[in-house]
């Protein structure tokens, strides 16, 4: 493919971290990087060569308010919301930050994939026993950086099953693949969840391990990483991320 | 010495990051403490306008928190990283269509004290700086000052072909092959080293 040759990479590297990247190639240009980790190192090697440029650039105490807007900005997330048990419409308060449209979209779409794993045939991989759980226990929708939705994550019990729904075309490159990690509430550990080796729907039974993870978790979020058992932490940059919305109330599995 | 006073300051910095991604917001207060005045002046350089570069700053460091996570510690100091974070959002945030219209609001003069280096600290600047500046100085005046342009000010090609009185198609060729020149510059000076 055209991008992978390296003297083009290394052009377009250039210009975009010396600022001559503009529009529509620069946002073309970061979509590339997150899916060619050769683009994102070199894009870092030329970080490292023009950074010290602002060595000698004045350093100015910004305005108070900025800290206190920062601090409001982050404190919607924090874990204190998701333990107080004030039922399902009081955990929607995680939603604030990411619009009424994602909200509303997670919901149809939570309902949309509780009906198709019911569908017969259609779920090999967990049609055994009895009739499964259509309603969701819990939903995330991972949003890019922009705020646009690019995944939507639903967990099920009864079996204990996961559904991956990719909103865009989340082929991973060769060689590897997009690793779901969730998110602990509370202290914040990262544990890997499942992998996403094609652009598929995915459909996955849960063991107990992977229960655990989805119903103690704050959120999800999305990295690319190199093919085979996921590292211990994420090595690459989260691409996508989510609150994990417990549907049915905090407090029946929190 | 300098380069072991801000190794110190990288480490502990570092040190910061790995704790705000457990979400100690205690930690991230003291390195929004020990970083904001540098990013503020960045940004502030590459926007010229307060408003502007507040909202950049604020933008950088909430983008800080949530990804503090995929900052590896492995791969460059933590200021590299933070400071790419904030030249970025400032780049968004010149390239938006509301921001261009409002041009004509800044006043140069009154900014003018945003837009350059610190003479004293352009004095006893770290060795890493005169690398690069002693690269740059390779090249004719005229190309440094289109790199120059683009990173420090954020300006697109055609802006800075309006600034040096070149057609852009030269700006862009004097950009690519002036920052392929200084990569050779400095690939060879670090092996010197």
């Amino acid at each position: 493919m055209r991008y992978d040759r390296p003297e083009l990479q290394e052009a377009l590297a250039s210009a975009y971290v010396a600022g001559a990247l503009q529009g529509r190639a620069r946002r073309r240009f970061e979509a590339l990087m997150h899916t060619r980790p050769t683009l994102r190192h070199r894009v870092e090697a030329w970080e490292d060569r023009l950074t010290p440029l602002n060595d000698a650039t004045p350093e100015v105490a910004p305005p108070a308010r900025v800290w206190r807007t920062v601090q409001r900005r982050i404190a919607p997330a924090a874990p204190a919301a998701a333990a107080q048990g004030t039922g399902f419409w009081g955990s929607l308060a995680f939603w604030r930050p990411f619009g009424a449209v994602a909200a509303c979209l997670a919901l149809l779409l939570a309902g949309y994939a509780g009906y198709t794993v019911v569908e017969p045939g259609r779920d090999q991989q967990v049609a055994e026993g009895g009739p499964q759980q259509i309603a969701p226990s819990y939903v995330a929708v991972l949003q890019d950086d922009a705020e646009q939705p690019a995944l939507v994550v639903t967990a099920f019990k009864g079996p204990w099953r996961l559904t991956v729904e990719p909103l865009r075309d989340l082929t991973p490159s060769q060689g590897q693949v997009f690793q779901v990690w969730a998110v602990e509430r509370g202290s914040g550990a990262i544990r890997p969840l499942l992998q996403l080796t094609s652009g598929a729907v995915l459909q996955q039974p849960l063991g107990q391990e992977g229960w655990d993870a989805i119903k103690t978790s704050e959120s999800l979020a999305v990295t690319v990483e190199d093919a085979g058992p996921p590292p211990a932490a994420p090595t690459g940059a989260v691409l996508f991320e989510g609150p994990c919305l417990n549907l049915k109330g905090p407090a029946t599995d929190a | 010495m300098k380069s072991t006073a801000s190794w110190d300051a990288s480490e502990e910095l570092g040190r910061l990051l790995s704790r705000c991604s457990l979400g100690d917001q205690a930690a991230f207060g003291a390195l929004y403490e020990a970083t904001s005045a540098k990013l503020y002046g960045v940004a502030l350089r590459m926007l010229r306008r307060e408003a502007w570069a507040e909202e950049a700053l604020q933008e950088a460091y909430v983008k800080i928190w949530r990804h503090a996570d995929s900052y590896n510690p492995a791969r460059g100091r933590p200021m590299t990283w933070m400071i790419n974070v904030v030249r970025n959002q400032s780049l968004d945030l010149l390239r938006r269509a509301d921001y261009r219209v409002q041009e004509e609001e800044w006043n140069p003069d009154r900014d003018q004290r945003m837009s350059g280096d610190n003479p004293a600290a352009l004095a006893e600047t770290s060795q890493e700086m005169q690398r690069v500046l002693a690269c740059l100085g390779l090249l004719g005046e005229e190309q440094r000052d289109c790199i120059l342009l683009s990173y420090h000010q954020g300006l697109t090609p055609t802006e800075v072909a309006e600034q040096v009185k070149r057609p852009v198609g030269t700006v862009k060729t004097w950009i690519r092959r002036g920052l392929l020149k200084v990569r050779e510059c400095l690939d060879q000076r670090g092996q010197e080293r």
